[in-house]
């Protein structure tokens, strides 16, 4: 799956889990963007991304995520 | 796997749409049919996002005016770690319930605080019921005591801590305090010697459990079984410490579905919203083969098969749930005659005429059937349960009867997992509707 796909993916995603139809996102898209992108949100972002590509993500891996292009490179090279 | 909710329907691929029409609906003007519509977008096997987006319109409906179908209940929650993606879950599971919740949340670790000071916020917001959750590791339980002395003291005090708990809110809840057993750790740390050995985590937690057990047999609380749910679906599946280092969340996410179900089909049950009969097919339901096509020798029932066998323990579970008060009953599409006829002569038949409250052998259809049954009960048909083998006959009951009032549906009964499913939505009063 192509980066671009993978960011497609989860802004469906994200915009499912914050209940945001019009969400935009890009690679840069960051928690300080997104007003319901709190610490609940974010553990069921994470649980929705691991559904959808059939992965678990280590705490390290977790906590080194600053933007959505991180999650996006992380997913990709789980998937890879 | 129970993990999935594998009883209840996939979601509808409309459930964002119908939830948005329901939520607008919620605030404003509401179709008779509002409840059923409700209880009908629950009943699915919906994930923690979902539930969490179904918890929104629990909370409107019970912050207002009554609506007939739905209990509104206010619900403490009250506990150990991060509770905040509980709640929104249980709320949204117990519409599946019949109980629109609205969920007042204790602060991360002041639950004892809250629960004692007559004046919290959470006392003085006139909750209905209350639900306490433990974890064991904040229960000091996860580490092993030096002796069984020092063992035997921490249990107490831990006991003592849920029991102050569920006794200081106690006069600020106008119904019930719900209490969770506690989750023994996943790793062992004597090995199999943790259950001999008292001073063992595993061992502190069991004997906690049985205290918490004892004390509800007294009264003193209602008990939602976690740790038994846990044992169900593994603890190495129930266990995830990656989100109890990261958010302190007691368990895997994945599994918050399913524990939401248990908590709220408890809720359901304090509501008085249980399941009284359970109505049975015969042909492949009770026994194998068409009694009609088959005979009395030609139908499979009894030692000699593991089919055979199957529709023999399905007749027992039948028997042990009319022994607990469930009525049993009879819809099937047979000859009467015919279809009583190994109730009277096959020899390794368990239930006997006598055990069946009403009788309906006939060729009408299962719906009329189910309705005439639970007028002889003098029962609503969302009082029943309804055992077939046919796809066929459980849909039509789903088409005939109105939504949120339909009977709970059982799938094929040769199989365990139908066991397990009947066993549970008799156990907690819970709604059980088969896949179609």
């Amino acid at each position: 799956m192509s980066r671009d796909e993978i960011l497609r993916e989860i802004t469906e995603i994200m915009r499912d889990v914050f209940d945001e139809d019009d969400l935009e996102v890009s690679l840069e898209t960051s928690a300080e963007d997104v007003e319901e992108w709190d610490s609940l949100s974010h553990v069921r972002l994470i649980v929705a991304v691991e559904r959808k590509f059939g992965f678990k993500f280590k705490n390290s891996e977790i906590e080194a995520l600053k933007n959505v292009g991180d999650l996006v490179n992380m997913v990709a090279t789980k998937t890879a | 796997m129970l993990r999935d909710l594998p009883w209840l329907p996939t979601p509808t691929a409309a459930f964002r749409d119908e939830l948005r029409a329901l939520q607008a609906e919620a605030a404003g003007v509401r179709a008779d049919d509002f409840a059923q519509r409700v209880i009908s977008l629950a009943t699915a096997a919906l994930d923690e996002g979902q539930l969490s987006k179904l918890a929104k319109l629990s909370a409107a409906i019970a912050a207002g005016g009554p609506v007939p179908g739905l209990d509104r209940v206010k619900l403490g929650v009250l506990g150990d770690g991060t509770l905040s993606l509980l709640g929104p879950a249980i709320a949204g599971s117990a519409l599946r319930h019949g109980a629109a919740v609205q969920i007042f949340e204790s602060d991360y670790s002041q639950a004892v605080q809250d629960a004692t000071d007559p004046d919290s916020a959470l006392r003085r917001s006139g909750l209905d019921m209350a639900l306490v959750a433990s974890d064991a590791r904040l229960l000091g339980l996860d580490r092993a005591a030096v002796d069984a002395e020092e063992a035997q003291a921490r249990v107490g005090a831990a006991f003592e801590r849920i029991r102050m708990i569920a006794d200081g809110l106690g006069p600020s809840v106008r119904s019930t305090v719900l209490v969770q057993t506690v989750v023994a750790p996943l790793e062992p740390l004597f090995g199999s010697y943790d259950r001999v050995e008292p001073a063992s985590p595993f061992a502190m937690v069991e004997a906690l459990n049985r205290r918490l057990a004892d004390w509800a047999a007294q009264g003193g609380a209602v008990l939602v079984d976690v740790a038994r749910l846990a044992s169900v679906v593994g603890y190495e599946s129930w266990d995830d410490p990656r989100h109890w280092h990261a958010s302190k969340l007691s368990f895997s996410p994945e599994m918050i579905p399913a524990y939401a179900d248990v908590v709220a089909r408890t809720i359901g049950a304090v509501l008085g919203k249980t399941r009284k009969c359970l109505v049975l097919d015969l042909d492949n339901t009770l026994w194998g083969g068409v009694i009609g096509d088959d005979g009395l020798t030609g139908i499979q029932l009894g030692q000699g098969s593991a089919t055979g066998e199957a529709f023999v323990a399905i007749q027992r579970l039948a028997l042990e749930l009319r022994n607990r008060g469930v009525v049993l009953a009879v819809c099937s599409k047979n000859e009467e005659d015919a279809a009583r006829s190994p109730f009277r002569e096959h020899p390794d038949m368990l239930l006997t005429e006598d055990h069946i409250a009403v009788f309906q052998a006939n060729w009408t259809d299962k719906a009329a059937n189910l309705r005439a049954i639970a007028e002889a009960l003098n029962i609503g048909v969302d009082a029943l349960v309804f055992l077939d083998d046919n796809p066929a006959e459980r849909a039509q009951v789903r088409r005939e009867i109105p939504r949120g009032r339909r009977p709970g549906a059982a799938g094929r009964s040769g199989a365990l997992p139908a066991h397990v499913g009947l066993g549970r939505l008799f156990r907690d009063g819970g709604v059980l509707e088969g896949r179609p």
